[in-house]
């Protein structure tokens, strides 16, 4: 119990329009505003947060083998393609010129790319299929029911699938042993059993689907998710620091240019003031709204603790490595598997 | 003598039973997953089988509708040209997001006012799942999908606009197993018009229900549709200049890429196309789909 | 007052002939009718046409009354809302992937709200236990679990009139009990009038207020349960053996009692009232020579294994992943040439590891299976499921690839071990003589989908013999079969031991065992505990046994089948 109130990714458990909407907001600020104050704290967010819910040890691979690396390569990549700019570093022996704007404009535009990457590793964790299937289906709700509908269908397939090779297999037709065009052979004839079976499924299905009352009136669309205090909260808090920070960046506090020649507020006599340190806070607490959170109801949970003083367990300190998340904990607890066909 | 004692004499009447023949514990330790190996190794690389026959051609007409869904596709994309072009990738990216939005809840908005009866949507969601499930038999190979040929066939076989909707949905749902990215909005737009192209070429009678010009089909479509929409979309998004020399460079850089997915949709046509169409069409004959 | 009924009524898909006719039914409201009937007699169709929006298209004559007023177009939608249909595969009525999406599927379909739609889930998740799994994938639940699921989801719409098409044919015994508790519970604590299709009725009988028996397409017999068994017993004997073993016993013995027994507690009272108690010591030594002479009958010089050990596991250990608890444990098995043994007691995981173990599948990580000799590992596969093991899976639709049955069987020649085996003509002859054998000539040119679930698997074991197996490895061979398909799978199998086939089944129907095989074991925990001839099997075990033994085990301690029971009472009769 102790553990999984510990472990658990509190964020992850709020109502998925409040999911939605974090990742829309900083996706969508770290996309279009390449300020370098709000791309560091975008990436640092995002690795941290990262962290939490699939563990360090993921986040520092995925940093040494692609963030990094392609940070270098995209860097070394624009100049050659892009020969604008003012500063004059050297010029190539066919007559193209290397700027110093265009790499920094090349380093940015990496580590926008580095940004989307790193958020969507906790977006595969916090974004489950559930949650599409109520994002699409407050919209849609026929394509809401068709992706609910494949999700179900999927892991069946896959199970017939595997069930029907080893009948095969009983009745002789051994992929193992057998020549190339009988494997062949037994390939084509399980996939195309597994159709008629599945179109078959498919039928009883929708009889099922009609004989529930289906297409007899309009039809709705159940959330079993509810808009508690702490949702709502959580849904202003992100909307009034994405607006600060949108109206930061309206109002030039965030402003970047790289080409041709590098102006940033904040740093260069552009206009700055105010808006740009307004801005990159909001961006800031912004983009922590999720390790926020978490560790907001760690902090909960160990009040709760002391007050009830369950016995000698908790007086043990909190292992940060359990309310951090490790490779075995959260992150394979929430994260969508692949589905196996066994 | 009951019929059970003459079924079993006259079953083993003329086999005496037959020794065993021992063989080396070669195949003792394989795992199990080797099935997958052996299936993506030989069925679907080795395929030389050469049969053809025709699939059932269905009969078409042009509706306003179609019409006017394919004008508006067409029209968009010297939109998103001329605003990557003449406003820098920045705005590009923004602009194509939200045309790619628009265009898929268009889709969707069609379907979902069309209301479709029950077996529509199991079957649309039954191809659907099969494209995730055979991707993920073939998790190892990268680029060795099956969807684009499952979306390809849901087009010809169920009309353009299902045809989009299995493959933008097909993306969203493999995704959310194989990992959702920057990529999903445009792999959800690419795969859907792969479908939508099929249908509307088949109704036009451009595109027959047949092996050889669905995989002609298969291939073409994956370097001039899909590739033409995934990799300036790459380029889109870290890189700071669009223009041909650029565009060329990520094209050729991706064709490799490109290539093994157009040959792997080629394969997996000529191995499902017929009987996938066939079973189809059976189903709506007799159930009345559409 | 009637709540539903029909009149005269006949169907018939279009270009084929008549499936039902004539048919004049009444189910009365708040009752629990059991519809009885053999593999194919119409049940399904009858049941569909009963339901606006699933009946068939076809030629239909007669007509539907819904309280009183007949079905037309208009009224069609009002009444299919008030009829909940659960079918029998407890796998394909599942829309969505959720649990708690499944059970709201329906009310969204009502167009309701949030509130009301979450009042509803909740309440109806607690009256059927499903709290648990609430929050789970469909696809992590057990077969029970789904149709209890399946069940709930159309209760949510709180149906006057529940239709079922043999909702337990593919759950194993215990889900089965708990379904039709739950069933009971439903008609008895709100009243739900219930109408449900059963092959197995020893279960749903005793719950039941009235029964339909259809037979070729027309009701042969409707009433009281306790009204029309006598009749059943009397003039249809290939349904009598269906009929509950108490009342089978009543009727075989002539007993002078007025009521007729239905469970193991009025079958037992009724055999303490009619024989004294000083009779008791008499037969029951009488008892062991009749035992001994009925199971001699079965075949000869098979009751003591002596011939060689063809199938043995010794000490196996197995686990799926390095991290996953070990599902077999040490197990050690022994079946000789020529066996019949039965494996019961295994469910889930258990069973389904323990047949891909026993079949080749999967390999042991410890301990070795051997088969005719040879570690299972080093027969090449070619060699190993060729004219060698036969398997009969759990789900026969997978053995099934081509588009008629007839096809299907002639497929397995291609895959005989010997070309000269190949024959066409030998081939053709042994198809039709094991079609005749199992009652399977009148499908031969259907899809197998198409098939019932009971002929499916006669199709499917039909399929795997046509491979001449010498060791034959059966996954639960009776599920959804009827006595009679179950008695002709029982001929096989003492047929091929005359061939020395060895049989290894794994079952959950403890009547069929008793009455199938030589020896018995029981599966628990990961390993076989308590390997036995089946008398001492049953005879001694207390809990897991026939109903027949539960019965009569105090007069006549040695007789588990219910033939054995009727033997010692005719005996002691006369």
């Amino acid at each position: 119990m102790r553990w999984m109130a510990r472990s658990r990714d509190s964020f992850s458990v709020a109502h998925p329009a409040v999911n939605f909407a974090f990742y829309a907001a900083v996706l969508g600020i770290s996309m279009f505003c390449l300020h370098p104050f709000v791309l560091g704290i975008s990436l640092v967010s995002a690795i941290l947060y990262g962290a939490f819910v699939r563990g360090w040890r993921h986040m520092a691979r995925l940093l040494g083998v692609f963030i990094v690396p392609g940070i270098i390569v995209v860097a070394i990549l624009n100049p050659t393609f892009n020969h604008n700019g003012v500063t004059l570093l050297f010029t190539l022996s066919n007559g193209n010129s290397i700027t110093l704007e265009a790499i920094v404009y090349g380093v940015a535009l990496a580590i926008t790319l580095a940004v989307a990457t790193a958020w969507f590793v906790s977006l595969n964790v916090v974004l489950t299929r559930d949650k599409f299937v109520y994002a699409v289906g407050r919209v849609f709700p026929t394509a809401s029911l068709i992706l609910s509908m494949s999700f179900r269908f999927i892991p069946l397939f896959l199970r017939q699938f595997h069930d029907t090779t080893v009948s095969q297999r009983y009745l002789g037709h051994d992929m193992r042993s057998a020549r190339w065009w009988e494997k062949i052979r037994i390939a084509l004839t399980v996939t195309s059993s597994l159709f008629t079976w599945s179109m078959e499924n498919a039928i009883h299905v929708s009889d099922s689907m009609r004989a529930r009352g289906y297409g007899r009136r309009h039809r709705s669309s159940y959330s079993p998710h509810r808009w508690d205090t702490r949702n709502v909260l959580l849904l202003v808090v992100i909307a009034s620091l994405a607006g600060i920070t949108i109206v930061a960046t309206a109002n030039g506090g965030l402003a970047a240019q790289y080409d041709p020649t590098i102006v940033i507020s904040g740093i260069h006599a552009a206009p700055s003031g105010v808006w740009t340190w307004l801005g990159a806070v909001a961006f800031l607490l912004l983009a922590n709204v999720p390790v926020a959170v978490r560790l907001f109801d760690v902090y909960l949970w160990k009040r709760y603790e002391r007050a009830l003083r369950l016995g000698p367990g908790t007086r043990r300190q909190t292992r940060w490595s359990v309310v951090l998340g490790s490779d075995d904990v959260s992150a394979e607890k929430q994260k969508e598997k692949v589905p196996q066909w066994r | 003598m009951s019929d059970a004692r003459k079924f079993v004499t006259s079953l083993y009447e003329s086999a005496p039973a037959e020794p065993l023949v021992e063989t080396t514990a070669k195949t003792a330790e394989e795992p199990a997953d080797r099935i997958r190996t052996e299936l993506t190794a030989s069925a679907f690389l080795q395929t030389p089988l050469v049969w053809c026959a025709p699939v059932s051609r269905r009969g078409g007409r042009w509706h306003w509708q179609t019409l006017a869904e394919a004008g508006l596709i067409i029209l968009l994309f010297p939109i998103v040209i001329y605003g990557e072009m003449a406003l820098g990738p920045r705005n590009a990216l923004a602009i194509s997001l939200v045309v790619i939005a628009c265009v898929v809840a268009l889709f969707m908005f069609l379907f979902d006012t069309r209301r479709p009866n029950p077996r529509e949507l199991v079957v649309i969601a039954t191809l659907i799942a099969l494209a995730v499930a055979g991707r993920s038999v073939f998790f190892m190979l990268p680029q060795f999908k099956p969807v684009a040929a499952i979306v390809i066939i849901s087009g010809i076989s169920l009309g353009q606009e299902t045809g989009f909707i299995v493959g933008a949905l097909t993306a969203l749902v493999s995704n959310v197993f194989f990992g959702q990215g920057p990529w999903t909005a445009w792999q959800m737009i690419a795969f859907g018009l792969v479908g939508f192209v099929a249908g509307v070429l088949h109704r036009t009678h451009v595109l027959p229900a047949k092996r050889g010009w669905l995989c002609v089909y298969g291939f073409l479509s994956i370097f001039f549709i899909y590739g033409l929409i995934m990799n300036p979309a790459s380029l889109l998004m870290y890189s700071s200049e669009i223009n041909a020399t650029t565009l060329a460079a990520i094209y050729i850089s991706g064709a490799p890429m490109d290539l093994v997915h157009a040959l792997s949709t080629v394969l997996f046509l000529f191995v499902l196309a017929k009987p996938f169409l066939e079973k189809l069409e059976r189903l709506k004959v007799k159930y009345g789909l559409i | 007052m009637a709540l539903i009924s029909m009149r005269d009524f006949s169907f018939a898909f279009p270009g084929s002939q008549q499936i039902l006719r004539n048919v004049s039914l009444t189910i009365e409201e708040g009752s629990f009718t059991v519809l009885l009937g053999p593999n194919g007699s119409g049940k399904t169709t009858l049941l569909q046409q009963l339901h606006p929006v699933l009946a068939a298209h076809g030629d239909r004559t007669g007509e539907i009354l819904w309280r009183g007023k007949n079905v037309s177009r208009e009224t069609s939608d009002a009444v299919a809302s008030r009829i909940g249909f659960v079918m029998q595969r407890p796998e394909s009525q599942i829309v969505t992937d959720k649990v708690w999406h499944e059970l709201a599927f329906g009310l969204e379909n009502q167009g309701l709200g949030d509130d009301v739609i979450r009042r509803k889930v909740a309440e109806i998740a607690t009256y059927f236990g499903i709290e648990e799994w609430f929050d789970k994938d469909v696809s992590e639940l057990s077969g029970g679990q789904r149709q209890i699921l399946n069940l709930a989801s159309v209760m949510v719409l709180n149906p006057e009139l529940l239709i079922l098409d043999e909702p337990t044919a593919q759950l194993d015994p215990i889900s089965a009990d708990n379904f039709i508790q739950m069933l009971h519970r439903l008609n008895y604590e709100l009243g739900v009038t219930i109408l449900a299709a059963e092959h197995e009725v020893q279960k749903i009988l005793p719950f039941a207020s009235a029964m339909v028996v259809l037979t070729g397409g027309k009701i042969s017999a409707a009433g009281a349960p306790r009204d029309i068994i006598p009749d059943i017993l009397k003039h249809n004997p290939s349904l009598a053996s269906a009929m509950p073993v108490a009342a089978q016993l009543y009727w075989e013995s002539h007993s002078a009692a007025s009521r007729i027994p239905l469970t193991v507690g009025e079958g037992k009272r009724w055999l303490k009232s009619v024989g004294g108690d000083g009779a008791v010591a008499e037969t029951a030594a009488g008892t062991a020579t009749s035992v001994t002479q009925s199971t001699t009958s079965k075949g000869e010089g098979v009751t003591v294994p002596e011939t060689p050990v063809t199938l043995s596991a010794r000490d196996v250990w197995f686990r799926y992943d390095k991290n996953s608890p070990d599902l077999v444990k040490g197990l050690n098995l022994h079946v000789h040439e020529g066996e019949i043994f039965a494996l019961v007691g295994a469910n889930g995981s258990g069973k389904s590891t323990l047949v891909s173990l026993l079949s080749g599948v999967n390999s042991p990580y410890r301990g070795r299976i051997e088969l005719g000799g040879t570690r299972i590992e080093r027969i090449a596969p070619r060699e190993l499921y060729r004219n060698f093991l036969g398997v009969l899976p759990q789900d026969p639709q997978t053995l099934f690839v081509q588009k008629t049955v007839a096809a299907d069987l002639k497929d397995v020649a291609k895959r005989r071990r010997r070309k000269d085996d190949r024959d066409e003509l030998r081939l053709q002859e042994s198809i039709e003589r094991g079609a005749e054998a199992l009652g399977l000539m009148h499908v031969l040119e259907r899809h197998p989908y198409d098939l019932s679930g009971g002929e499916q698997q006669l199709a499917a074991l039909l399929k795997v013999l046509l491979l001449r197996p010498r060791i034959l490895l059966l996954d639960e061979p009776t599920k959804g079969m009827d006595e009679v398909a179950k008695q002709r799978v029982i001929d096989i199998f003492h047929e091929l031991q005359r061939q020395k086939v060895t049989t290894v089944f794994v079952t959950h129907d403890v009547e069929f065992a008793a009455r199938a095989a030589d020896r018995a074991g029981m599966f628990f925990n990961g390993d076989v505990v308590s390997v036995d001839r089946v008398h001492p099997f049953f005879s001694t075990n207390n809990f897991y046994t026939t109903s027949a033994s539960r019965i009569a085990r105090d007069r006549y301690p040695d007789a588990i089948t219910k033939d054995e029971v009727i033997a010692c009472l005719t005996r002691a009769n006369s």
